[in-house]
């Protein structure tokens, strides 16, 4: 093995090392949807994640917290929701908007998207259309 | 300047936006590394499992080591830069995740296996070239190395799981 191997062996190492240090904090699984459930939650926006692997609507509405609970809406890729005339503008916090959604089968505030119905009217589709 | 404000940076690049943001660049470096993974836990399992005295055994080690290792460190490169990308589009939410931890620790453990493979076991490795089964030393480092890689193909996929 060459000096550079074990210097990059080594350094990877170390690198992995510092990250791995860092604290963690809480996440929920993005995996374990009810596909047989469907729930509609009618609410305010809290934040718009237009992001990869996939987008998240943040969504203060009445849930397992109060009535107002903050639900974490899982959508589909970048790639997806663009050619379902998504945007990165489609939604901005304080909208009011209606969703329907698959939600978690352990019951905690959070869900996979299907429809959105915006206060203007106008409706924007995900998962199972 | 802290590590959390230098994922921060990094998260802020205009590479790391654009992949983060737009529609092609996930999905093709995300394709490209889980091909690039594919190819060095391949290429690394046929050499883990000479050491172990399961296959090849009519293969020299030295020589299949020769054969092999360009090809694991040129894949591996090819990894490690598309892995880069992809953390830097969410770097401070990665860095967090415990799979995504987890398979840090077991690369490191996979890096370090082989380096001490190399350094110390593969020292007077003439004397047992071209036995079926090497000595324990060397059987134990390409099972090692085996479980490493599953942990690091396992724990990555799991990132997914914990976003």
């Amino acid at each position: 093995m060459k000096l550079w191997q074990t210097g990059g062996a080594v350094a990877l190492a170390a690198l992995s090392l510092t990250l791995a240090a860092t604290p963690a904090s809480a996440h929920h699984s993005a995996a374990m949807f009810d596909h047989a459930k469907i729930v509609t939650l009618s609410g305010t926006v809290k934040e718009f994640k237009w992001m990869n692997p996939h987008g998240w609507i943040q969504i203060m509405a009445p849930g397992p917290a109060g009535p107002a609970t903050e639900w974490s809406i899982e959508c589909s890729s970048i790639n997806i929701l663009a050619r379902k005339g998504w945007s990165s503008k489609s939604f901005k916090p304080g909208d009011k908007i209606s969703l329907s959604m698959h939600p978690m089968k352990d019951g905690s505030a959070a869900g996979f998207v299907l429809k959105v119905d915006t206060a203007d009217g106008h409706s924007l589709t995900d998962h199972d259309y | 300047m802290s590590l959390s404000s230098v994922l921060a940076a990094l998260e802020a690049t205009p590479f790391a936006t654009a992949i983060r943001e737009g529609s092609y660049l996930f999905p093709w470096i995300e394709s490209v590394h889980v091909l690039a993974i594919v190819l060095v836990v391949g290429v690394v399992f046929v050499m883990d499992l000479r050491l172990i005295g399961v296959t090849a055994g009519g293969q020299g080690i030295n020589r299949l080591l020769k054969d092999s290792t360009p090809l694991v460190w040129a894949a591996f490169v090819v990894a490690a830069v598309t892995g880069f990308l992809l953390f830097s589009s969410s770097a401070t939410t990665y860095a967090a995740n415990p799979a995504f931890r987890l398979k840090l620790v077991a690369l490191a453990a996979a890096g370090l296996n082989m380096a001490l493979f190399h350094r110390v076991s593969l020292k007077g490795a003439e004397a047992w070239d071209n036995l079926v089964k090497p000595p324990a030393q060397a059987r134990l480092a390409g099972a090692i190395s085996m479980a490493c890689w599953v942990a690091v193909v396992a724990s990555g996929r799991w990132i997914g799981f914990l976003a």
